[in-house]
């Protein structure tokens, strides 16, 4: 531990300090790549440490997009099941920017791009009734405020620099941090196992349940300091009278009017739910109650996954996430679906 | 820019390139200087103008009072660069506690108003150059130095990037010297200031960062109400963690500098090792509490005056010092609570005997441990983000609160602070009256490649969430 910081002490130490630099910096190498192979073939991979400025990163390339640029907003449900690639193989020459954020409603980023005069792309908001409440709505907040009033092209230069970086290299894992590994080790007397949430450069993420841990789940997650992490009601708590919910819709209305009155789209799609979680959403939020409010008084379009027949071969192993098996296909359907509802064009037609 | 990021190792490789060009020694300055505002701009552009009015300012103040002789007319210009300087501090540090205060205040008082809530950033970093170019300016009004004969030096002794946004303050007396000459490092003074920048990213990431925040935060969460054993570890915590993270900056900033064959002065000198208040003092954030020794405390009398006329001088300078480290009663108290603390100390010099007894090594340890335990009870405030939140804080410490006993950090996290803040109390005893440099000059080659090696992979494998110095938003 360095104390006296000074220089102006003319004894710096001496030495051969060119060998002795070179020297550490050969042995860094070595004892980090020898870590590298050590992880990879201990099954782990490369993953992004997903935060504020990671989201910045893509929230910035939505000002000024246009109709060919298709911006994904929701929480975890759809960042997990949204695949760039396979949507572009559907519908090529989009520009596909994912701004889900894992355990917060959408509505504040919805109302950013609202707000944002430049934004004139395609909104695909994927959200469930409890998410649109006010009490959970806001929480992408902190990630907007941050955007507007910190966001710099340092801090940009930055995250692109570091996302290159966790995207080739395991040892940057947040998991495999030496201190998460000496706590794994002291705590279980083995060394962690890959961490079954993969997140990419683009901040999609791809969920591997057949190396879940249940009861690890929680200690597993990566340190995300970024990350949204709501507190206040639990989800059955979550409640809402009809006038409020109409209030909820108009207040969502005003801002897809806003983002269509620049010539762009917003849709609205109730993403997958499945088991005991279903029936619980079916009976705090019944559709007819919930859902078929929204979609009777909104101009946006509106996709409910019971509506879509091909979503009905997906199960949820966790009952609201997809396996990363069945992404792509998800996501293939999806552009089937906006496709045939006229709001992105597919394969032959080029983007509107 | 953060020393943190990579952004800042690409730039600082551009710099070291460029410093190292056969190119004159005015232009390798002037690439200084340009870097320095690229480097403050990088975080917010505008706010560079806010540096460049006070270069100017006191540029121009200085020169004018090297040939004033009417003193009426050197306080004008004296109060001028006051004005200036201090204005832009008070009104970008101070204006949203004043008011907010002044509302209070008026509320006391039956009056209800409710003016706009001002939306000010802080500049980071102005506290810092604020002092910086005042130094230079009550030096030449006091005769003590002539004023700068360079503008480009000058401005660069304001603006040099290695310690422009958490100091050290540096004195126009140590840096302006330094640009007479043509400077670049030395083989030996590029890898002693090399391993002086992974040692303060070691510091910073590693310890302050990885190790020391999670639970610092953790415990200090509004929602949290720790327990007796909670407290102190969540302190200590907090302990290790400023230390490292300031002390992690100063070690960056003194080795980015020597890189470039410049010499900054101490910041820090082992601080916990520290025996007594004033002892703490000249180790922690030197070049903060000399700069109030030399413009505030002996300006006011120091320790002459009769009564309690230097208690007062004390008292009034520790307020101060408190709240130029922010804009909030819980800064204010801490400061005032080190005054208190040497106010204390002061009276214990005059009524208790000194002799043998003082001097064996397991009281000297004794009176240090105590020393940092009274430290930590400082910390409580510069940490809590509110007075009740300090005083809860106290209270668990003390045993009077939390009686819940949350939040569980668990055993693995206790041990870890422990370990940490022993390590730390051990090597700065050990190294209290050396230093570092004597310390790397006893070690052989090998060892100092095997150590550096060491501080690279964990800084590599340890990279968290990216926090900016605590320092920052002072």
């Amino acid at each position: 531990m360095h104390s006296s910081t000074s220089s102006s002490d003319p004894r710096v130490p001496p030495g051969p300090w060119g060998r002795t630099h070179a020297v550490a910096a050969l042995l860094a190498l070595a004892v980090l790549g020898g870590l590298e192979a050590f992880w990879r073939a201990r099954g782990h991979v490369p993953s992004v440490n997903d935060d504020r400025d990671s989201w910045c990163v893509v929230r910035e390339r939505a000002s000024g997009a246009g109709r060919d640029t298709l911006c994904v907003l929701g929480a975890s449900r759809i960042q997990c099941a949204f695949v760039s690639r396979a949507f572009l193989e559907k519908c090529p020459g989009y520009q596909v920017l994912n701004l889900a954020v894992a355990g917060a409603g959408p509505f504040a980023t919805l109302n950013d791009l609202a707000e944002d005069e430049s934004f004139r792309g395609t909104v695909l908001c994927a959200v469930t009734e409890a998410g649109l409440l006010p009490e959970v709505a806001d929480a992408q907040e902190p990630f907007v405020r941050y955007y507007h009033s910190e966001w710099s092209l340092n801090k940009r230069l930055n995250r692109v620099m570091r996302t290159a970086l966790q995207e080739r290299l395991v040892v940057l894992h947040p998991n495999l941090a030496l201190e998460r590994v000496a706590q794994e080790f002291l705590a279980r007397r083995r060394l962690p196992t890959p961490y079954f949430v993969v997140t990419h450069g683009d901040r999609s993420r791809d969920i591997d349940f057949s190396r879940r841990v249940v009861e690890k789940v929680e200690e597993q997650r990566p340190a995300e300091g970024g990350a949204a992490r709501r507190r206040g009601p639990t989800f059955d708590q979550l409640t809402i009278s009809d006038e409020g919910w109409r209030a909820r819709v108009a207040e969502i209305e005003r801002r897809v009017r806003r983002i269509q009155g620049r010539g762009g789209a917003v849709v609205l799609l109730r993403p997958i739910s499945r088991g005991e979680r279903k029936a619980l959403e079916d009976k705090l939020f019944p559709r007819w109650k919930y859902w078929d409010v929204l979609a009777a008084n909104t101009s946006a379009v509106t996709i409910h996954h019971e509506d879509v027949p091909s979503f009905a071969e997906f199960a949820c192993p966790d009952d609201v996430h997809l396996d990363f098996r069945d992404t792509a296909r998800f996501t293939g359907y999806l552009a089937d679906e906006l496709c045939r509802r006229g709001v992105v064009q597919g394969k032959g037609a080029g983007p509107m | 820019m953060l020393f943190n990021s990579l952004t800042f190792l690409a730039f600082f490789a551009v710099v070291l390139i460029l410093h190292n060009l056969p190119l004159s020694w005015r232009t390798r300055k002037a690439n200084l200087l340009v870097a320095s505002y690229i480097f403050y701009a990088a975080w917010n552009p505008p706010f560079v103008v806010l540096l460049w009015v006070s270069t100017l300012v006191d540029w121009f103040v200085a020169r004018r009072l090297a040939v004033t002789r009417r003193v009426p007319a050197r306080r004008g210009l004296l109060l001028i660069s006051l004005a200036a300087n201090l204005g832009l501090l008070g009104f970008f540090k101070y204006g949203a506690f004043l008011t907010t205060n002044v509302i209070a205040f008026a509320r006391l008082l039956g009056v209800h108003f409710q003016p706009l809530a001002p939306d000010i950033i802080l500049p980071v970093g102005i506290s810092f150059y604020t002092f910086q170019t005042l130094s230079y300016t009550l030096d030449v009004y006091s005769g003590k130095r002539e004023p700068g004969k360079s503008f480009l030096d000058y401005a660069l002794y304001v603006t040099f990037f290695p310690q422009l946004v958490a100091g050290p303050i540096v004195r126009a007396g140590d840096f302006l010297p330094q640009c007479e000459e043509p400077k670049r490092a030395s083989a030996e003074q590029l890898g002693w200031g090399l391993s002086l920048l992974l040692l303060g990213l070691f510091e910073k990431v590693v310890v302050a960062d990885g190790l020391l925040a999670p639970v610092s935060e953790q415990v200090y969460d509004p929602q949290a109400c720790p327990g007796f054993c909670g407290a102190w570890t969540g302190t200590f915590a907090f302990a290790g963690q400023i230390f490292c993270d300031f002390a992690g900056y100063s070690s960056c900033a003194v080795g980015i500098a020597l890189c470039l064959g410049f010499a900054l002065p101490d910041n820090f000198r082992f601080p916990y090792a520290a025996i007594g208040f004033s002892d703490f003092w000249r180790r922690w954030h030197i070049s903060l509490s000399t700069w109030l020794r030399d413009y505030l405390y002996i300006p006011m009398g120091g320790n002459r005056g009769e009564g309690l006329r230097p208690l007062r001088n004390l008292s009034v300078t520790m307020f101060l010092g408190g709240l130029w480290h922010g804009a909030s009663w819980t800064f204010v108290l801490w400061g005032v609570l080190h005054g208190v603390y040497l106010a204390i100390e002061r009276v214990l010099l005059w009524v208790v005997p000194r002799g043998a007894f003082w001097r064996r090594n397991p009281v000297r340890a004794g009176l240090a441990l105590a020393t940092f335990l009274m430290v930590c009870v400082g910390w409580v405030f510069f940490r809590a983000r509110s007075l009740g939140a300090a005083s809860a804080m106290l209270a668990s410490m003390f045993g009077g609160g939390g009686a819940q006993g949350q939040p569980a950090l668990g055993m693995g996290k206790v041990a870890v602070v422990l370990g940490i803040t022993i390590g730390i109390l051990l090597l700065h005893w050990l190294l209290r009256d050396s230093s570092l440099e004597a310390l790397v000059a006893r070690c052989p080659w090998w060892l100092r490649s095997l150590v550096l090696a060491s501080l690279m992979i964990a800084i590599v494998t340890l990279s968290g969430e990216d926090r900016a110095f605590i320092y920052f938003q002072f």
